[in-house]
């Protein structure tokens, strides 16, 4: 059989043409963010033998890796951070939590158990330099269950409102494929691409595949209820018969919206396996802080950054003492300051480096937690971890991999929406953290009735109106990166940039360690000339 | 037409600058109401009932996932800029800030506002994408005339238009 793989280009023409623009783009999208991490074990660096100081400006993920290994190799490290908190976007929100956005608002987390992660959330398993974070410092792990097909995929103006299973949809839209593909080949309509032989081979997988009967067809039998379940379970004694069950019919299913929902499985980043740490994603924050907290100064907000030949000076804010400006120098700045703060900064840098600083705009997100007296998604519905997909602007329904079938309350990340072409996420930064809560809790109970009557309480993180990042992550495009990814990622003098921002996986943490990394390396270099 | 508008943005957005820096180094200040979130939160409980309430956090939604469906200058500002200008059109500050909309200098040129929605700028994202010319018109128009602003020279879908 000779099927030529399809180029990037030809493939994104394919999914235009099939789905529209929408699916062009988050392909697009899912393949710059599939990007897998060229991690290749712990850094080794010549050292500083002299006493070279560096200063790092924030205290995330890309700063403290830098301010972790440099520290190590010899160097004089201090590291300056706004919040008062080391970490960054390394963070989870638990009960007893609170912290005021901007417009004044305060946040308020009363969870019993529970938490929310407002930025990461889940580990793909090919971020290899955060795994070996996580084994160096001691941050325990646990499965992230991903994909669940008993979970939701639901579509409001489809089946009356009413929810599909995942691993229906899934294992019929695979039947009718595989059934028209096997008539196309019966009707000699691939005579041309697959020789009579390798015909003989695809139907036979087909039929495998797609559960397809003897005359190739996918209709509902014994062995459609082994693959998509049944209507009445296989039983012991004299209990009833198994009854398979019975496949959606193929018009609707198609027209429904739901395989489009399917292709987020299909991305790099989301197979299985996929972990977390064990008491939220913070974790990972909170073990980069405890390594490097005495060289950390919290509370300092940076206001100037100057540079000459011989030094770097840093001006900032002491936020605790009343405001008092302060100042500090060193041989070389590596700055983690997102971009979108960076941008109103006064910096000593070139104006191409100042123009890529300003170019780059950041992503709106925003997540919802809401908390129940029970667990009822997996006591009345079977959905044990997962989650679920919808159309509504919650867009995603994510239930606890951890405490699984507890009694007592349960946490739901009851909303998360990011992609940088949709506005719901825009609206959602618009609504005070209470009107989150009423919205999450409206849209949701569509999808799971019970939804008022086991309510108890409600957080949320909408990033535009986080003091410390005005947004959440840098949204690139390839035009963009075309014109100034390399400058923003060079050394201007004795500055150079770092975080998930310098990354060609923005919004992953594997992005800011590996920035953090990549920086500290060239540091080295040219420290050691 | 196009290199016409063109000047004439970059001659306003030199203009502005200038009075952004005139109003900086003066230190200006801008009369607004005061901000006071119990005070609002008082008044909609008083006006609203709890399902009213509802209905316009819902309502502020747009009807389709890919581009706002709002019309009206203050429904649109109301599903989007207001995310980080705020209620009051004041903006907000942190470890930087969001500009405020209110007695802000740039806005004298109605190309500026546009050209920002159109293209993004600086760490603020572009809508240009999800929203068409009316809609960009209508946005601007309103900031322009809210918040403390009264300019007349309204921005038409055409401006929009001419800009993309």
């Amino acid at each position: 059989m000779s099927i030529t793989m399809p180029t990037r280009r030809q493939l994104l023409s394919m999914i235009g043409h099939a789905a529209g623009t929408t699916a062009m783009y988050q392909a697009m999208t899912s393949m710059g963010f599939a990007a897998t991490s060229d991690y290749s074990g712990p850094i080794e660096l010549a050292g500083s033998q002299g006493g070279t100081k560096v200063l790092i400006l924030g205290a995330g993920l890309a700063g403290l890796t830098a301010a972790y290994e440099l520290r190590k190799a010899g160097y004089d490290v201090k590291v300056l951070e706004y919040q008062n908190r080391g970490g960054g976007r390394s963070w989870t929100i638990s009960g007893g939590d609170s912290f005021t956005e901007l417009g004044g608002h305060d946040v308020d987390c009363t969870f019993e158990k529970g938490y929310l992660n407002p930025g990461p959330w889940r580990l793909p398993i090919h971020h290899y330099a955060v795994f070996d974070y996580c084994r160096k410092f001691n941050v325990p792990l646990q499965p992230f269950i991903m994909k669940n097909n008993k979970a939701y995929l639901h579509n409001s103006q489809a089946y009356g409102g009413k929810p599909q299973r995942i691993g229906d949809v899934e294992t019929d839209i695979r039947g009718y494929t595989s059934e028209l593909l096997a008539k196309s080949v019966q009707q000699g309509a691939l005579d041309e691409q697959v020789s009579a032989e390798d015909q003989e081979k695809l139907l036979e997988g087909l039929k495998g595949w797609g559960v397809l009967d003897k005359n190739y067809r996918y209709v509902t039998s014994e062995a459609v209820g082994e693959h998509r379940g049944w209507d009445v379970l296989p039983g012991g004694g004299l209990m009833p018969k198994a009854e398979p069950s019975t496949p959606l019919d193929f018009g609707p299913l198609l027209n429904s919206g739901l395989w489009e929902q399917l292709y987020v499985f299909n991305e790099y980043v989301h197979a299985p396996a996929m972990f977390e740490p064990v008491g939220g994603m913070g974790r990972i924050g909170d073990a980069f802080t405890e390594q490097t907290r005495d060289l950390i100064r919290f509370n300092a907000r940076v206001s100037k950054i100057e540079q000459n030949e011989g030094q770097v000076t840093v001006h900032y804010e002491d936020r605790e003492g009343g405001g008092e400006v302060m100042q500090e120098t060193a041989d070389y700045c590596i700055c983690t300051i997102p971009l979108s703060i960076l941008a109103q900064l006064e910096i000593d840098v070139s104006d191409e480096m100042k123009r890529a600083i300003a170019s780059v705009p950041y992503a709106s997100a925003f997540k919802v937690a809401l908390e129940f007296k029970r667990r009822f998604w997996e006591q009345d519905e079977w959905i044990v971890g997962g989650i679920s997909y919808t159309d509504l602007p919650i867009k995603q329904i994510a239930y606890p991999s951890y405490d699984l079938f507890e009694d007592g309350p349960g946490v739901v990340q009851a909303a998360y929406d990011t992609y940088p072409t949709k506005n719901y996420t825009y609206t959602w930064n618009t609504l005070t953290p209470q009107e989150r809560i009423e919205a999450a809790l409206e849209f949701g109970s569509r999808i799971h009735p019970q939804y008022r009557e086991e309510f108890i309480s409600g957080t949320s993180c909408a990033w535009h109106r986080i003091p410390w990042t005005l947004g959440c992550y840098g949204q690139w495009t390839e035009e963009l990166r075309e014109e100034h990814y390399e400058t923003l990622c060079e050394f201007d003098g004795r500055i150079a940039l770092a975080g998930e921002h310098c990354s060609h996986i923005p919004a992953w943490q594997e992005g800011a360690i590996l920035s953090g990394l990549d920086v500290i390396r060239r540091l080295d270099a040219r420290v050691n000339a | 037409m196009k290199t016409a508008i063109a000047a004439c943005f970059a001659m306003a957005f030199a203009a502005s600058l200038a009075a952004q820096d005139l109003a900086e180094t003066e230190g200006y200040e801008v009369e607004l109401p005061s901000q006071d979130v119990a005070t609002d939160k008082a008044r909609l409980l008083e006006e609203n009932s709890p399902e009213d309430s509802l209905r316009e956090i819902i309502d502020r939604f747009s009807t389709h996932p890919d581009r706002f469906t709002q019309t009206s200058g203050e429904a649109l500002y109301k599903t989007s800029c207001m995310g980080c200008h705020m209620p009051d059109g004041r903006g907000a500050e942190g470890a930087g800030h969001y500009p405020p909309l209110a007695g802000n200098p740039k806005l004298v040129s109605k190309y500026f506002i546009v050209t920002v929605l159109l293209t993004g700028y600086h760490g603020m994202p572009r809508f240009g994408d999800q929203m068409d010319d009316a809609q960009i018109a209508e946005v601007s128009n309103y900031v322009r005339t809210h918040f403390g602003n009264d300019y007349s020279d309204a921005v038409t879908a055409e401006d929009v238009s001419e800009l993309r």
